[in-house]
């Protein structure tokens, strides 16, 4: 296990690169010249090219890479052209925010879904099992932030049960804080959630046909075991599969969910960069999602493994 | 002389596997529908969309006058919504068309001629594929301009792979078949056998695929309209009212209600006839 998950970070390191090159890449295809914008109206050619050389932008573009490269391993990920703040401090206070949102949001999902999958998939087309289809159908084609919405019609405005959009840190109050998280977290959980359920229930419905369930229960094992412990256990490793694409979709989610909701997230943060067109707060944006997206993508890889053997010792004994 | 079998097209058989579920059934009707309003907007909707209609009153609840209420600016949500169906239609065909273009003969190659340049290929698509298509769309319109026609380009591109890879199995299948032996036996050229023996024979997950896509895309393109990033006004679309009349979600709810649920109907009318579709047309997962 513990060579796999060396293996694993060690890939981490050309993954990175490669990510961090296509958002250099993708910087330079931004229509504007940065010069351009800096002098504005002063724009004079020989000055331009004082400072095109003093920025480094007449190197080659691999140079002009490795340099930008460099600064960003230093934590110097460029200023808002805007606020002028470093746009590595802007997004240190936000990741907190939007994580706890998201990982809220997938345990209510899982929460959910595993028995709902379950109790689908042990009673196949009778009236439970497709009422909880149809509920997941349902939530499958809800949009997240409508979803947010109705909510919030409901909870908030009509009923007055929590309170109305915004963001309290934790600092403010334990339950302040959790309140302002419901919603938000239920809205982007539910579909995630829907998705799941889909598929928990379609590879319960695989492995319960499969001979270790007729062992276990030929050998007498109480059915509650058999279905929690025998066939769940296996039917979980698909799923985990799956969670890792979720996550993709929970990031992508959180961002229009934070803009329902008024969550000061990254979200947030690089929706107004794309609008003000505000590149380094862009670039900063695009690469930290970018990363987050990475590493669940390696906690995904380092739980599957743990969840089904065969996958530590593919490649071995070759 | 009477054939003993009669020959069955595959859109004859889809229909007859798709009645036999209410879902699916539900599904094509809704779809149907739609089209129809799409289509017929301009006969429709009682106003225009950018119509000023309400005589100087605004964010009016819904009347006999107006369905669904009056926003802001004193607009027919009603004509709106219905008009606003033309660009979800839009962003989910023409994407999805700008897709399978590079999509099917990628795949197709990839499948029928295996080796390096299958590796390759597939390769390439499965980075893009790492990456989830909001986030990706999200990307790609920071380069582009936020508008209809960029969310279509993103959409498009975005997919790709999926299209790629769907193809790719199915060739990987077909190419085995008994008929295809034939096909080399009569040596007929590649490109016929590509496009005329191979790809009909794959369009079943084609089909089904495009189907489930039309709804994502919808979804997505509501989304990026809803945070700014997609259509702009003054085209009307659904993302875009949602996002401006929620301010005034507590005065009228209904001009935010309406648009949702155009979008989540929307969807969910793909989605059922697409889940339905699959069941009929991949017999391996009939229940």
């Amino acid at each position: 296990m513990k060579e796999y998950i060396i293996k694993k970070l060690l890939l981490l390191i050309p993954t990175v690169l490669a990510i961090t090159f296509l958002v250099f890449s993708m910087m330079q295809f931004i229509p504007g010249d940065p010069i351009f914008l800096l002098l504005g109206d002063m724009y004079d050619q020989r000055q331009a090219d004082e400072l095109r050389r003093e920025h480094g932008l007449d190197k080659p573009l691999i140079v002009q890479y490795a340099w930008w490269l460099a600064r960003l391993v230093q934590g110097d990920w460029g200023r808002s052209i805007f606020t002028h703040r470093p746009v590595l401090d802007d997004i240190v206070y936000r990741i907190p925010i939007s994580l706890e949102l998201i990982v809220l949001s997938m345990l209510l999902a899982l929460l959910i879904a595993v028995p709902a999958g379950v109790i689908s998939a042990i009673r196949p087309y009778t009236a439970l099992d497709y009422s909880v289809m149809t509920l997941a159908m349902v939530g499958v084609s809800m949009p997240d932030f409508f979803l947010g919405i109705l909510l919030f019609l409901l909870f908030s405005l009509t009923l007055g049960w929590l309170p109305v959009q915004g963001y309290v840190p934790m600092a403010d109050g334990v339950i302040n804080h959790f309140s302002h998280l419901v919603l938000p977290a239920v809205a982007l959980g539910l579909a995630r959630c829907a998705i799941l359920t889909r598929l928990i229930r379609a590879s319960m419905l695989e492995v319960v046909k499969l001979d270790y369930v007729t062992t276990a229960r030929a050998k007498g094992v109480v059915e509650f075991l058999v279905v929690n412990k025998h066939a769940l256990k296996n039917a979980l490793i698909p799923t985990i599969t799956v969670l890792g694409l979720q996550i993709g979709f929970l990031i992508g989610g959180a961002i229009v969910i934070e803009a329902v909701f008024g969550i000061p997230g990254l979200g947030t943060f690089g929706v107004q960069g794309i609008i003000k067109r505000d590149y380094q707060q862009v670039q900063g944006f695009i690469l930290i999602v970018a990363l987050m997206f990475v590493f669940s993508n390696l906690l995904v890889d380092i739980s599957y493994a743990y969840f089904d053997p065969r996958i530590r010792y593919e490649g071995r004994g070759k | 002389m009477t054939p003993k079998y009669r020959a069955r097209s595959l859109l004859g058989l889809t229909l007859r596997r798709l009645s036999r579920s209410y879902s699916a059934l539900w599904g094509l009707f809704m779809v149907c529908a739609l089209i129809v309003v799409a289509a017929l907007a301009d006969v429709i909707a009682p106003y225009g969309p950018a119509e000023i209609v309400a005589g100087g009153s605004s964010l009016e609840p819904p009347s006999l006058q107006h369905l669904m209420g009056v926003d802001l600016l004193g607009r027919d949500v009603f004509s709106r919504v219905i008009y606003s169906s033309r660009i979800a239609f839009y962003v989910g065909i023409v994407s999805i068309v700008l897709s399978l273009l590079p999509g099917i003969p990628l795949g197709l190659v990839a499948g029928f001629y295996g080796g390096r340049l299958d590796k390759a290929v597939m390769m390439v698509m499965d980075i893009i594929l790492a990456f989830p298509i909001f986030l990706l769309a999200i990307v790609i319109m920071v380069i582009l301009e936020p508008s209809t026609t960029n969310v279509v380009i993103a959409l498009g591109i975005v997919r790709i792979p999926i299209y790629a890879r769907v193809v790719r199995g199915s060739v990987l299948s077909v190419k085995e078949q008994e008929y295809i032996e034939a096909v080399h036996a009569l040596a007929l050229g590649r490109l016929r056998m590509l496009f005329r023996h191979i790809l009909p024979n794959c369009m079943a997950p084609i089909i089904v695929t495009s189907t489930l896509s039309v709804a994502t895309s919808i979804l997505i393109e509501s989304s990026l309209s809803f945070l700014g990033l997609g259509t702009q006004p003054p085209t009307p679309s659904w993302g875009w009212d949602l996002k401006a009349n929620l301010v005034f979600i507590d005065i009228n709810p209904w001009i935010v209600i309406f648009p949702g649920l155009a979008i989540f109907l929307t969807t969910l009318a793909f989605n059922m006839l697409g889940d339905g579709l699959r069941d009929a047309l991949d017999p391996r997962l009939k229940r």
